[in-house]
C-alpha cells in the first residue's frame, strides 16, 4: 500500500474508546451502568443517539423522553453535533497529543494510539436541552444530515470555486456519499469523495481548513447552563484560558501560493494567524496546531493532507493546544 | 543587535493574539441580500453587519425583515451552493465569499428549500 492510501486507511479507522454516563438528574436508580463504545474519529456523536436511548431507557426518570431530548457534555461543555468526535476531542478532553518527536519507532507508536487510551468519560442529559447552543436533532436524521451535506458544500465550494461538483451529483451518489459515513463504508464513501477531489475539467483552488483556537469567550458566551439549570461560569484551566470556548478562523488558502511556492501546514497558518506564527517554518511559541490527535508538522503539505486526513465533510478541522 | 530588532522580534502579548489573530481588519461588514425564486424583496437589501456576529444573527434579522411567523421557514444560501450552519460567523464568511469591488457577502433567500 502507498503512503496516500496508508495514511487514509488510518486516518478511516483511528477510533476514540467513550464512557458514557446518564446524568444524575435524568436517572432512576443510583449506580446505572455506564455505556461503554468506540467511535471512529471521523464520525458524528449523533449517530449514537437511537443506542444510546435504548441502552438507559429503563434508568430513565422519565421513560417517555426521546432519543432527540438527549444531548452529550464533557465538563459543562455540550458537544455539537455538527463537530466529528475526533474534533471534539482534540478541542476539549485534554489528551496530551502525540508529536513525532516521540515517535522513534513511528509504526509501532501510530499504532498503539488507540490502544491503552482511557475512555474520554462523557455525560448523557435527558433534559434542560441546552437550545441557545445546540441544534436539536430529530428522529429522521434530518438535520444532522443538512449539517453534513452544508459543510461538504462549503468545502466544494473553497476548493473549485463553484461548488458545481457537488451541485451536479446524483441524488443517488449524494445519498450514496451519507450511506458511507453512516455505515462506516469505505469504498461507498470514497467513491464520491474521489469525484470531490479530482473535479473535471477544473483545479483545485483553496484548501478547506478551519482553524479553532482557544479564547477568552464575550460575556454573554462565558455562561454555560449547568446541568442543575443554573446559570455557571465556565472555568479556566491553569493557563488563563477559558475552557470549552473555541474561536473559528477560516480563510482563502490557495493551493500554490503566488510564488508556486508548496502550501505547508506552516505557510497557511502565517498567512491566517500572522501574529502566532511570525515565519513559515518556526513554530508558534504558545500553541500548536493538533489533527486526528497528532501534532502536525509545519512542513507538512497541504494538497498531500486534503487528499488524505480530511474529516469526511471534506475539511482539515485543526485543533489548537496550549504548549 | 540594534534595540530596534530587537523589539520587532519580541512575542506580542499572547494572550492578545490568541484572542484576535485571524480576525478581519473592519469591525463592519456589507452583507448583500438576493430574493430567490418568489421571494419577497425588501426595501433595503444591502446592510452592514458586525462582523464577529454569528450568522444565525444575518437569518434573525432577514427573517424579521419579512416578519415572518415562528412556525414560517427561511432558507439561506452563500453562492447559490450552501447554507452556513448557524454558529458560522459573519467574518469567515465574509473572508471567503466576497464578492465585486464593494466586496459585499451576497446571501440568498429562499421561502422553500432552493438548492438540495
Amino acid at each position: 500500500m502507498d503512503v496516500t492510501a496508508l495514511l487514509r486507511e488510518r486516518v478511516w479507522s483511528a477510533s476514540i474508546p467513550l464512557e458514557i454516563s446518564l446524568h444524575t438528574a435524568d436517572c432512576a436508580s443510583y449506580n446505572a451502568v455506564p455505556y461503554l463504545v468506540h467511535v471512529p474519529r471521523l464520525s458524528y456523536l449523533a449517530f449514537l443517539l437511537p443506542k444510546l436511548h435504548a441502552f438507559f431507557h429503563t434508568s430513565l426518570i422519565y421513560p417517555s423522553v426521546l432519543p432527540t431530548d438527549a444531548w452529550l457534555e464533557y465538563d459543562h461543555v455540550p458537544l455539537k453535533w455538527h463537530y466529528p468526535l475526533g474534533l471534539l476531542y482534540d478541542l476539549y478532553s485534554g489528551a496530551e497529543p502525540a508529536s513525532s518527536h516521540d515517535a522513534s519507532a513511528e509504526h509501532a507508536h501510530v499504532l498503539s494510539l488507540d490502544e491503552g487510551t482511557p475512555p474520554w468519560k462523557l455525560t448523557l442529559h435527558f433534559s434542560n436541552y441546552p437550545k441557545d447552543q445546540l441544534v436539536q436533532l430529530d428522529v429522521q436524521e434530518k438535520h444532522i444530515h443538512d449539517l453534513f451535506i452544508n459543510n461538504v458544500k462549503e468545502a466544494d465550494f473553497l476548493r473549485n470555486g463553484t461548488g458545481k461538483t457537488v451541485m451536479s451529483l446524483s441524488k443517488e451518489d449524494s445519498e450514496q456519499l451519507w450511506e458511507g459515513v453512516k455505515q462506516r463504508d469505505f469504498r461507498r464513501f470514497a467513491r464520491i469523495n474521489n469525484k470531490f477531489l479530482n473535479p473535471q475539467g477544473a483545479t483545485l483552488r483553496h484548501i478547506p481548513m478551519r482553524l479553532y483556537l482557544p479564547h477568552a469567550a464575550s460575556p454573554q458566551a462565558e455562561q454555560l447552563i449547568s446541568p442543575s439549570n443554573r446559570v455557571q461560569e465556565v472555568g479556566t484551566d491553569e493557563k488563563g484560558v477559558m475552557t470549552g470556548s473555541v474561536r473559528v478562523v477560516q480563510g482563502l488558502v490557495p493551493l500554490s501560493s503566488s510564488s508556486r511556492q508548496r502550501q505547508t501546514v506552516g505557510t497557511a497558518l502565517h498567512t491566517l494567524l500572522p501574529n502566532l506564527f511570525r515565519n513559515t517554518r518556526g513554530p508558534c511559541l504558545i500553541a500548536a496546531p493538533v489533527l486526528h490527535g497528532a501534532i502536525l508538522p509545519l512542513d507538512a503539505g497541504l494538497e498531500e493532507l486534503i487528499r488524505t486526513t480530511t474529516y469526511v465533510d471534506g475539511w482539515l478541522h485543526i485543533a489548537f493546544i496550549m504548549l | 543587535m540594534a534595540a530596534s530588532t530587537m523589539l520587532t522580534t519580541l512575542p506580542v502579548d499572547a494572550k492578545e493574539a490568541l484572542a484576535t489573530d485571524g480576525k478581519v481588519h473592519v469591525q463592519k461588514v456589507r452583507i448583500h441580500l438576493v430574493a430567490i425564486g418568489s421571494a419577497p424583496r425588501m426595501s433595503t437589501m444591502v446592510f452592514m453587519m458586525t462582523a464577529s456576529n454569528r450568522f444565525e444573527v444575518v437569518v434573525r434579522q432577514i427573517r424579521n425583515k419579512l416578519k415572518l411567523k415562528p412556525h414560517e421557514s427561511v432558507f439561506c444560501y452563500i453562492g447559490n451552493v450552501f447554507s452556513p450552519a448557524l454558529d458560522e460567523s459573519v467574518e469567515n464568511l465574509w473572508r471567503c465569499f466576497k464578492q465585486g469591488q464593494k466586496e459585499e457577502l451576497y446571501v440568498g433567500y429562499a421561502l422553500s428549500q432552493a438548492f438540495g
